[in-house]
């Protein structure tokens, strides 16, 4: 069974802007997955109905054994807790340190005590973040919150990772860094969907690609690039 | 796939909730939560300053108004039963009677419902106390005989009770003539019954504005915390762990509160009923000591709720979602 699997998915937003249409979709667990597309495709949409920061207006979202679109609210914490979830902007919380911000998350869904400090090196030695530890998010380079921002997401240890443009904000070398650490995790055994405009890193990385436009897929490449080559002439 | 996974060591019986499978361990992680949480909502009152002061003086600011309107009521009301204590219905006896006449006369007296107390008024004690209403005539050398009646000073549990009191015991063997001050008796109920209705009225009000003005100022709390929220949220906080923090900062507000609205009204009450004895000595007003116990009580549990009330509603618009 497919890890996440969407079906028949339409989402109209309230004003009756249509973000998404008829997107069916299945990612198998472990899988490495771009989502690309124009500004304005759906792609953020989609990231939140896996996380159910949206309901679909029609059709179905599984996430593991979680039917997303028709979850009790008590549910989805629970839910969550199988996904983390990175951003361009990265959301740190600007008076914690990078410590206090992973372990923020692991307090936030009752992580016994005595498992945090482990479990917050492991996370930030993952990153190799652990030497700023105790920096304040403002002391550290772009590139370096970003990291910060996937230990606090992969600190609980979730089945998924989503990332929503994570290098929308880093120049092309940091971009670069982040790429391979997010391949890496995936490598461990994390299922990871990262949204991208960026094409240097798509047609290198050859996974699979998922192309949106106005809300439908118009595209699936299992060893994709960027953009449909062009026809040889 | 899932085997290449040395970052997830997650331990097998690990349960959804991420608690430890422990008896004993779910406990303690349960206990430093509520901890760790509780710590979050103080160290976010301290931290949030300037906006904690402000939440703190518009909720002590309707404290205030409230306890006013606790004390106001409270006297009224003792106004209200000491006037009411006075309602008597008084039963005149028929001349002669004998002692077991009497009796029987009182316990009928006694077994209609809604009587508190009867108590026998003798002639005797009658004349010495119109001696004394009258100021310190010798009524007895004057009179020479005792013109007045044996009587039962007879008291209701409820004033409103009085005339169906008075109306039963007309009907008691031996009794020739009840009066209870008819008109006066109703005109003293319908005021009393105003004043209560009134007070309480002005107090439930008062309460309610001070659940909206704390609403108001908790939701500003909120707002200061509003990516703590959303963080918490995204990495999968159940609806508790995200209302806790909040819960105690809005209990901490309402009692920092409550704590100086008692210290002011402990302070002002005594000396406003000083002043007022001073101007209007008959002026019947509950003495400090009967007042500012209950009212700092009053103050405290009504900061509490108060504080915790308006941090559950204004909370509850991000849990919403
Ligand atoms: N909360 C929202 N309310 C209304 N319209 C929205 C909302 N979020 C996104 N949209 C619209 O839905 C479409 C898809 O948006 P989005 O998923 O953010 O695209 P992408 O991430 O691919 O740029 C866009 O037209 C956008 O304007
Ligand atoms: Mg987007």
């Amino acid at each position: 069974m497919p890890l996440i699997e969407l079906e028949g998915v339409y989402k109209v937003y309230p004003g009756g802007r249509v973000a998404l249409r008829d997107v069916s979709l299945s990612v198998e667990e472990g899988e490495f997955l771009f989502l690309v597309g124009p500004t304005g495709a759906g792609k953020s949409t989609l990231l939140r109905l896996l996380y159910r920061d949206e309901l679909p207006t029609r059709g179905r979202v599984r996430v593991a054994e979680w039917e997303v679109h028709r979850l009790r609210p008590g549910q989805v914490p629970f839910l969550r807790r199988q996904l983390g979830v990175v951003f361009q902007d990265f959301k740190l919380l600007a008076d914690r340190t990078v410590y206090e911000n992973v372990a923020f998350a692991l307090r936030a869904v009752g992580t016994p005590p005595a498992w945090i400090p482990a479990r917050v090196r492991a996370a930030l030695e993952l990153v190799g973040l652990w030497e700023r530890a105790n920096a304040f998010p403002r002391q550290l380079s772009g590139g370096e919150q970003q990291r910060a921002s996937i230990a606090r997401a992969l600190a609980n240890q979730p089945r998924i990772l989503l990332a929503d443009e994570p290098t929308g904000n880093l120049d092309p070398d940091t971009s670069w860094d982040i790429v391979k650490l997010l391949s890496r995790i995936n490598l461990r055994g994390t299922t990871v969907v990262m949204t991208t405009h960026n094409k240097t890193v798509v047609d290198i990385l050859r996974r699979r690609v998922v192309e949106l436009q106005e809300g439908q897929v118009v595209r699936d490449e299992v060893w994709g690039r960027y953009a449909k080559p062009r026809a040889v002439p | 796939m899932r085997s290449l996974a040395p970052f997830r060591e997650r331990p097998a019986a690990l349960s959804a909730a991420g608690l430890p499978p422990r008896k004993a361990s779910r406990l303690e992680a349960a206990a430093s939560s509520v901890a760790f949480l509780t710590r979050e909502g103080a160290v976010g009152f301290w931290r949030n300053g300037l906006m904690s002061a402000a939440a703190v003086s518009s909720i002590l600011a309707a404290l205030l108004a409230f306890g006013g309107a606790l004390v106001t009521l409270w006297n009224l009301q003792a106004v209200a039963a000491r006037v009411e204590g006075q309602l008597v219905a008084v039963a005149y006896l028929r001349d002669g009677l004998s002692p077991a006449q009497r009796e029987a006369a009182r316990r009928a007296a006694e077994r209609i419902p809604g009587v508190r107390t009867v108590s026998f008024v003798p002639r005797q004690e009658a004349l010495r106390r119109l001696e004394e209403a009258l100021g310190g005539v010798e009524l007895e050398q004057a009179v020479r005989e005792n013109p007045l009646p044996d009587t039962f000073e007879v008291r209701p549990d409820q004033a409103e009770d009085l005339r169906r009191v008075a109306e039963a015991l007309r009907s008691v063997p031996g009794v020739v003539e009840v009066t209870y001050g008819e008109d006066a008796t109703d005109r003293v109920l319908a005021l009393t019954r105003l004043v209560r209705g009134a007070g309480a009225a002005a107090t439930v009000v008062l309460g309610a504005v001070s659940v909206v003005v704390s609403t108001n100022a908790l939701r500003l709390t909120v707002l200061a915390r509003q990516q703590e929220v959303e963080i918490m949220r995204l990495v999968g906080a159940t609806g508790w762990f995200v209302r806790w923090p909040f819960l105690v900062e809005g209990l901490l507000q309402g009692l920092v509160a409550a704590v100086c609205a008692s210290a002011l009204w402990t302070v002002f009450y005594p000396w406003a009923v000083a002043r007022l004895q001073q101007a209007w000595p008959f002026l019947p007003v509950l003495p400090p000591s009967r007042v500012v116990l209950p009212l700092v009580a009053s103050l405290l549990a009504g900061g509490a709720s108060v504080g915790l009330l308006g941090a559950a509603v204004s909370v509850r618009r991000f849990l919403a979602r």
